[in-house]
């Protein structure tokens, strides 16, 4: 094979033979993190491509098993920070079922709203990287601009914008006040309207949308067989989400759709992920209406208050942990906890032989799932379609890659 | 919401060959794809077990939601068929329990590294129970330099 050339831009190729080159796209990848692809090209129609990742692996599972269960929390958050509040609540339900706790009715609406706000800054910062893919430095300033808002809302709650460290075994760590269920009114009606704006703007606009329509077409059986999770597989017509499958948190006190697409492009993975913010708001709307008044921790943790920390709790409504947390022993066994992240179906297996670390912590991101379709996905288009691919799968390397 | 502490199903396979059979019954039974495939290293008995979680998309009403398999291999030469055939969903994480295991998938399309360096890690296996990690204690370091009389 002949030496690496560089083409400019960063961008180097090998040629083949005449007809064929290999591309080597990434991995200073301009906005979503570093991983490559690396892409046999027949003139600028792709006919392989090869997801090389792995850059920003932070050997998660391994560390695991040198931190005391609690602290994984913080570490596993660390996945998606920008869905921290959702990665979290899956290990920690699994914990859960671990040490047979179970939080109080509060702590689980408390939970609902945290990941629902999480859930709606996913699916904005996933369009507004998608938006600077596509060219539209429009779309990327509306979509970060607007995704501070949930940040902030999530902010009240929990007191972090982005690593909430929000859930632990049996409860939540912080409630909230009663003024601020109408700030989080507030955003969502400007999140509803603005909706109507990214469609004017981003969604239809002539120049997107001739982009993404038709573009990296993904069948419902070939997204059944590769895997694929979440708003990617619901926009193929798989009807799966794992709120209405195994319902946690307080899922089964709401009503809401889950919205399907049948087209499977890229056109339907953008307007599949609104409509989930729709879902979203309408949710959070339910939840602040009806959050019952009452602990966010279990009666079982809280008996081990000393006055000082319940003194805490009564003023300024957070806990502060009972030192048994920090060596918290789960009977030996296995467990697993599942949740429907923004980006798809996060899964935590875990295994303990009752010593304060775990044995074994198993994590599987919906990014690492739908990082089979970098493979399997561009074959076929045009290397311009690839950005618009690439995009549309709201594909998170530093989640992928663990 | 309450959930069972521990996970229902469980298949243990004591001979790798017969897990392309389990996997095709369990196929038509409905569960079409994997979520988890990984492993689980017990160096006092020398054994890996490889844990594949399946579950399905198509038919909702499937009991367990997730099933669990396990697969007793040889610590010291873990090889077992690989599932990518009768569920390409497999590939990518085959791949992951390749490099971090040392298990061999025979049959599989495209056996090599997914996330670490080939070169770095090659016949290393992280996230076995005897791989130690190296430990870079930059501050100790600048302290022995400190008392050594500094750095060249």
């Amino acid at each position: 094979m002949e030496a690496i050339s560089d083409i400019g831009g960063g961008i180097s190729a090998r040629k083949v033979d005449d007809k064929t080159m290999i591309l080597f796209f990434g991995p200073q990848h301009p906005s979503s993190g570093h991983m490559r692809i690396i892409l046999k090209l027949d003139g600028d129609v792709i006919i392989e491509s090869d997801p090389d990742i792995g850059y920003v692996h932070r050997t998660m599972e391994k560390l695991s098993e040198t931190k005391e269960w609690i602290k994984n929390s913080v570490l596993f958050e660390r996945l998606a920070i920008l869905d921290a509040g959702n990665v979290t609540q899956a290990y920690i339900i699994a914990l859960e079922k671990l040490l047979g706790i179970e939080p109080p009715e509060r702590a689980l609406y408390l939970r609902t709203i945290l990941s629902e706000i999480n859930r709606i800054s996913s699916h904005l910062y996933g369009m507004g990287i998608f938006a600077i893919m596509l060219g539209s430095s429009t779309g990327y300033m509306w979509f970060f601009g607007d995704r501070e808002i949930m940040v902030q809302l999530a902010e009240r709650i929990t007191g972090s914008r982005l690593t909430h460290t929000y859930h632990i075994p049996g409860g939540v760590r912080r409630d909230v006040s009663k003024s601020f269920f109408e700030e989080l009114e507030k955003g969502l009606n400007y999140i509803e309207k603005r909706l109507r704006h990214y469609e004017i703007m981003f969604v239809n606009n002539p120049v997107v949308r001739s982009r993404i329509e038709n573009v990296g077409i993904l069948s419902r059986e070939r997204a059944i067989d590769l895997g694929v999770t979440g708003p990617n597989a619901r926009a193929s017509g798989i009807d799966f989400d794992v709120r209405v499958e195994e319902p946690y948190g307080a899922y089964s006190f709401v009503d809401f759709e889950v919205p399907v697409y049948k087209e499977g492009d890229a056109l339907a993975r953008t307007f599949q992920r609104m409509d989930e913010i729709r879902q979203s708001i309408s949710i959070l709307r339910q939840l602040s209406k009806s959050i019952p008044e009452g602990p966010i921790l279990n009666e079982k943790y809280l008996k081990l208050f000393t006055p000082a920390m319940k003194e805490v709790l009564e003023k300024d409504k957070r806990i502060k942990f009972p030192a048994i947390f920090t060596s918290l022993k789960p009977p030996s066994g296995k467990a697993y906890g599942r949740v429907e992240e923004g980006r798809g179906e996060i899964f935590f297996y875990l295994e303990s032989n009752g010593e304060p670390k775990p044995y074994r912590v198993r994590v599987v991101t919906p990014s690492f799932r739908n990082s089979i379709l970098l493979k399997y996905l561009p074959v076929g288009y045009r290397l311009a379609d690839l950005p618009a691919i690439y995009g549309s799968i709201d594909y998170f390397p530093p989640e992928a890659d663990r | 919401m309450s959930g069972d502490s521990q996970v229902k199903a469980e298949l243990f396979i004591e001979n790798p060959a017969e897990l392309p059979s389990v996997a095709q019954t369990l196929k038509e039974k409905g569960y079409d794809h994997v979520i988890s495939l990984s492993a689980v290293d017990y160096p006092k008995s020398n054994e890996i077990h490889l844990v594949v979680h399946v579950s399905s998309y198509t038919k909702k009403d499937i009991e367990p939601k997730i099933f669990e398999i396990r697969v007793k291999l040889n610590r010291d030469n873990p090889r077992v068929p690989s599932l990518v055939k009768i569920w390409p969903s497999a590939e990518f994480q085959e791949r992951e329990a390749y490099e971090m295991f040392g298990i061999v998938f025979e049959n599989h399309p495209d056996l090599r590294n997914i996330l670490l360096d080939p070169e770095e890690f090659s016949g290393v296996h992280p996230l076995r129970k005897d791989y130690i990690v190296q430990v870079e204690d930059i501050m100790l370091k600048l302290k022995e330099e400190v008392k050594s009389g500094g750095n060249k």
